[in-house]
């Protein structure tokens, strides 16, 4: 419980002093708008200026902890006239539960890419992923048990997914150690040097390949449980499609240093692997990938999560596509992402107070509307706001927000812990986890389907009839829409004016309050229902939740 | 249930030969009254224009020796005999009567060899025309993306099966190019209107929520929402259209056959010609690790009425030169006879038919040796085939994929294309 001190950190991380001329003494986010407003040259006339509130509102919470706010939460913070509310809000959501379950979520797609199963529970690796988060363990940490975990040891067998997940394809994990933790990915260097990007080399892939060549998969024979065994010997060879030359390479990450094995033991196993042991060579080439992928000299490693953690915060990568950093396609701010990496490295890859930074900024910030211009404005300026699409996970949790299904379930999971426990108290922080823990698990089910049918592989937004049909006719919605204890339509069908309905139903959707127009045409549209309330209630409210205001983050 | 996998006499099996010798005929009548020689009928230009794929896809592996490459009186040979076809000197098995009436609409390739005999990766290198589980699209995401206009009013790429794997179709693409499952003929989910919502109210609420993207894509990028927008638009078609499925002319049933593989091909031909780009049915059942011959006479059986109908069809309606059809599987069965009578799975010597769009009719690409067990004459895999399908219909497939930011070859650029087959 060490949260406290970690907030306090973050608190003084916006201090750290980066020399800027004289003595001044000026904070991180302060200095990435200065970087993003000097690339903008003659084209910061046409930066939108800063969002409302209820635009801010709604941003901040969708990427703090991946959820709308209640329009309870909307009223108040739209009303509270301190200035600095802002920043205590984006300090009061970094605090809570829910932003180490959004990080879970957006680690667990950028490490497993939605892998099935395969020997762990799923489960229990978001859950080893969201108890991290909990701690805000530094990136580099995570980093290291990820890819040194075998499997082996029961207490810590869900970190071990990332690799038994992918079965220890040589391939598929050569691939996306160098996309996810190198922002390289090099699956045409698996047949030969890539034809048109210089830097993608065969020998780098097959160097990755290398770390991980000598180790399999064990199935123990006793229990049936699958880990990783090693072998003390195999090397990595590698011929290109194209030049039939034949090649090797030891273990190597791109051009660093080949990692060069010891000389050998006279006994080079610790177990000799086999058909009952799983083999533990003396000197493991597996282990000696992770602290060569997190150690300062391999650059890289710090500039893929600086760019990936702007790109979660921003809507896109300095480097885009997150994974194609090479000479011919640079950042678009070199000394942005420099930067970023730098402050990762010194702050211990405190990914939270990087996150803590970008938010603060003024780039984040500003409206994602666009100020008219005749020109075509650049994505890469950062003029206005990206519209980013929710994520399912989002999309998910925001719709069961905005019609009460996380309040009835609160309630629901509070009555059960308080009965086990009188004293139970949700606004001390350890059961504020319990409740958020008991809460996620009775709403896990609901985030699957949407996962289902939402979830796409693709660097840009695309949608299908299939999910359009879902959100439209789909019954999980119209149960959601039917009038039941405390839920939105239930409360609203009891508002008597119209006006009313329309004030209340566009807080908890959209957390902002309808224009004039937008209040008459609501009015209008529910008058159409007459005396069915309630079925006009639930028309509007599927009918927002089908809008583009709803599906993007903006 | 008409799957026995158990024991059969060869007896039996004589039995159902000759009782499939009595439907040939039958059969071989009816498709010489349709006819693929009778004066096309007008179609619409257009809709002939717009190239697309039809996929039968014979799930499980189909033989190759009971149905493209027969090798009767080998050591593997088995029961079958050859029968001619429209095309002289070709001959394939007996169990495909009415397709060989048709083969001069269709080619063979007969000497594929992919190097796997695991259904998984047979299907994604048949697929993807890549080994292995590399993030590519199949190849009915590739047409879709590069050939499907853009206000198509069905979805793009559709499957039409009954049961089997959810397929990541579309990898690097837009999900829109994906494959849209569909169940048999039923309606894909979620098309019927929820229960007390009458047509007024969905109309409304459409309206409403145009009401509210119109407001909020004011001096807001574009394209996202006009894609979110398009996606909503195709549902309403679809919900629109809720007549193609399900309901079916009793008098086209009577001609395509009233079971599940009949019924899928009748719908595939009507989401063709409603404008879907890529349409693939999947016949399950070829993985006859038992009784394989059994299984052959009912499962060519079964699929030879509805594929010829099908093929003679697009050919009349004038479909047939803008449709590429491939009769395919994940790989082809053993030569060797197990101890079942069944054919095991074996990727390395075995064929499929390719016809329609920029495929050479009438060709025999490659061959096997004397009794089939191993590929003698322009051995290609998937790779090659890939860039054949993508090529007959028009595309590039040595270039790169149009992703911003991204150069992925769209096939694998170790490999070639058939020439050879290529009209």
């Amino acid at each position: 419980m060490n949260m406290a001190a970690r907030i306090a950190g973050l608190l003084l991380l916006a201090v750290i002093a980066v020399p800027a001329g004289g003595d001044e003494v000026i904070s991180l986010h302060q200095r990435v708008d200065q970087l993003i407003t000097a690339a903008q040259g003659d084209l910061v006339m046409y930066a939108s200026p800063r969002s409302s509130d209820e635009e801010f509102l709604r941003r901040i919470s969708l990427d703090l902890v991946g959820q709308i706010p209640t329009g309870l939460e909307a009223a108040e913070f739209l009303v509270d006239e301190n200035p600095a509310k802002r920043e205590q809000l984006v300090d009061r959501l970094l605090a809570s539960p829910r932003h180490a379950r959004h990080l879970q979520h957006q680690l667990d797609v950028m490490l497993m890419q939605r892998l099935p199963k395969k020997h762990i529970e799923p489960a229990q690796w978001q859950d080893y992923l969201f108890t991290s988060m909990l701690e805000n363990k530094p990136w580099n940490q995570l980093a290291e048990e990820i890819l040194t975990a075998d499997g082996s040891d029961e207490k810590q067998r869900p970190r071990a997914r990332f690799l038994l997940a992918r079965g220890l394809n040589f391939d598929d994990t050569t691939r996306d150690i160098g996309r996810i933790f190198l922002g390289r990915d090099m699956q045409c260097a698996q047949c030969h040097d890539h034809p048109t990007i210089e830097d993608y080399l065969q020998r780098h892939y097959y160097g990755i390949t290398a770390f991980l060549k000598r180790s399999y998969l064990f199935k123990d024979p006793k229990s049936g449980t699958t880990s990783i065994g090693e072998k003390a010997d195999g090397d990595v060879k590698f011929t290109s499609v194209f030049t039939n030359e034949e090649d090797s390479t030891s273990p190597r990450l791109l051009e660093l240093s080949v990692i060069e094995d010891p000389e050998p033991a006279e006994d080079p196993y610790v177990t000799k692997p086999d058909n009952k042991n799983r083999g533990v060579p003396r000197y493991s080439r597996r282990l000696q990938l992770a602290p060569n992928i997190i150690s300062p000299e391999n650059a890289d490693f710090r500039m893929n999560m600086a760019n990936r953690t702007w790109a979660l915060v921003m809507g896109r990568g300095l480097v885009q596509p997150l994974d194609m950093r090479h000479a011919t396609n640079p950042p678009s701010h070199p000394e942005l992402l420099q930067l970023l990496a730098d402050e990762l490295l010194a702050s211990d890859y405190d990914l939270r107070a990087l996150i803590r930074q970008l938010v603060l900024s003024e780039t984040y910030q500003r409206s994602s509307r666009r100020v008219e211009s005749d020109q075509d404005l650049p994505a890469t300026a950062y003029l206005s706001a990206e519209l980013k699409p929710l994520t399912p996970e989002q999309l998910a949790w925001s719709t069961m927000q905005a019609v009460g299904m996380i309040a009835s379930s609160q309630n629901e999971q509070l009555a059960v812990l308080k009965k086990d426990d009188p004293s139970f108290d949700p606004d001390n922080r350890e059961m504020a986890v319990k409740l958020e823990k008991a809460v996620n698990t009775a709403l896990q089910p609901h985030v699957d389907i949407y996962v289902g049918i939402f979830a796409v592989k693709t660097d840009s937004f695309s949608a299908t009839a299939s999910q359009a049909l879902f959100l439209e006719n789909g019954e999980l919605i119209s149960n959601w829409l039917k009038p039941a204890a405390g839920n939105l339509v239930e409360r609203l069908g009891e508002v008597e004016k119209l006006e009313l309905v329309a004030q209340e139903l566009y807080l908890a959707l959209l957390s902002r309050p309808p224009s004039s127009g937008e209040l008459e045409n609501l009015v209008v549209f529910l008058g159409q229902f007459d005396l069915e309330r309630q079925t006009g209630i639930a028309q509007a409210t599927r009918a927002i939740l089908c809008s583009a205001e709803f599906r993007f983050n903006h | 249930m008409k799957r026995n996998t158990g024991c059969q006499s060869i007896d039996h099996l004589l039995s159902r030969r000759n009782f499939l010798a009595g439907t040939t005929a039958a059969g071989f009548g009816a498709a010489a009254a349709m006819g693929g020689f009778s004066t096309p009928l007008v179609a619409d230009t257009l809709k002939r224009d717009q190239k697309r794929i039809l996929q039968i896809y014979l799930q499980g592996g189909v033989s190759q020796l009971e149905s493209w490459d027969p090798k009767p009186g080998t050591e593997y040979g088995g029961p079958f005999q050859t029968i001619p076809t429209s095309v002289p000197g070709v001959h394939i098995c007996e169990l495909l009567p009415q397709t060989a009436q048709l083969m001069h609409h269709l080619s063979i390739v007969r000497s594929i060899n992919l190097k796997t005999d695991d259904h998984h990766q047979g299907r994604l290198f048949m697929e993807k025309g890549r080994r292995g589980e590399g993030n590519y699209p199949y190849v009915g995401s590739v047409a879709a993306r590069y050939l499907a206009p853009e206000d198509s009013p069905l979805p793009s790429y559709v499957h039409i099966s009954t049961r089997g794997l959810e397929d990541d179709t579309a990898a690097f693409l837009d999900a829109r190019y994906g494959q849209m499952k569909l169940e048999g003929v039923a309606s894909p989910a979620n098309l019927g209107k929820p229960g007390q919502l009458a047509e007024k109210g969905f109309s409304r609420r459409s309206q409403f929520r145009q009401q509210l993207n119109q407001q909020f894509t004011s001096r807001r990028p574009k394209a996202q929402v006009d894609s979110y927008d398009a996606s909503f638009r195709q549902a309403a078609q679809l919900m629109a259209r809720q007549e193609l499925f399900e309901k079916q002319s009793e008098k086209e049933l009577d001609r395509y056959g009233r079971h599940d593989f009949g019924r899928f091909c009748l719908l595939a031909r009507t989401m063709l010609e409603e404008g879907s780009t890529c349409v693939k049915v999947t016949h399950h059942g070829y993985d006859t690790h038992a009784e394989n011959f059994n299984f052959h006479v009912e499962q060519l059986g079964e699929f030879d009425t509805p594929f010829a109908t099908l093929l003679g069809d697009l050919q009349q309606r004038g479909m047939l030169e803008s449709t590429l059809v491939m009769v395919y599987s994940e790989f082809g069965r053993t030569p060797k006879i197990n101890h079942r009578y069944g054919r095991d799975h074996w990727g390395s010597a075995w064929s499929i038919a390719l016809g329609g769009c920029g495929i050479q009719p009438g060709a025999v690409i490659g061959a096997t040796n004397a009794n089939g067990t191993e590929v003698s004459d322009r051995e290609v895999h998937g790779g090659h085939l890939f860039h054949t399908y993508l090529q007959a219909l028009g595309i590039d497939s040595t270039a790169n994929h149009d992703i911003p930011g991204r150069e992925i070859p769209i096939g694998d650029p170790a490999v070639e294309s058939i020439k050879e087959l290529l009209a």
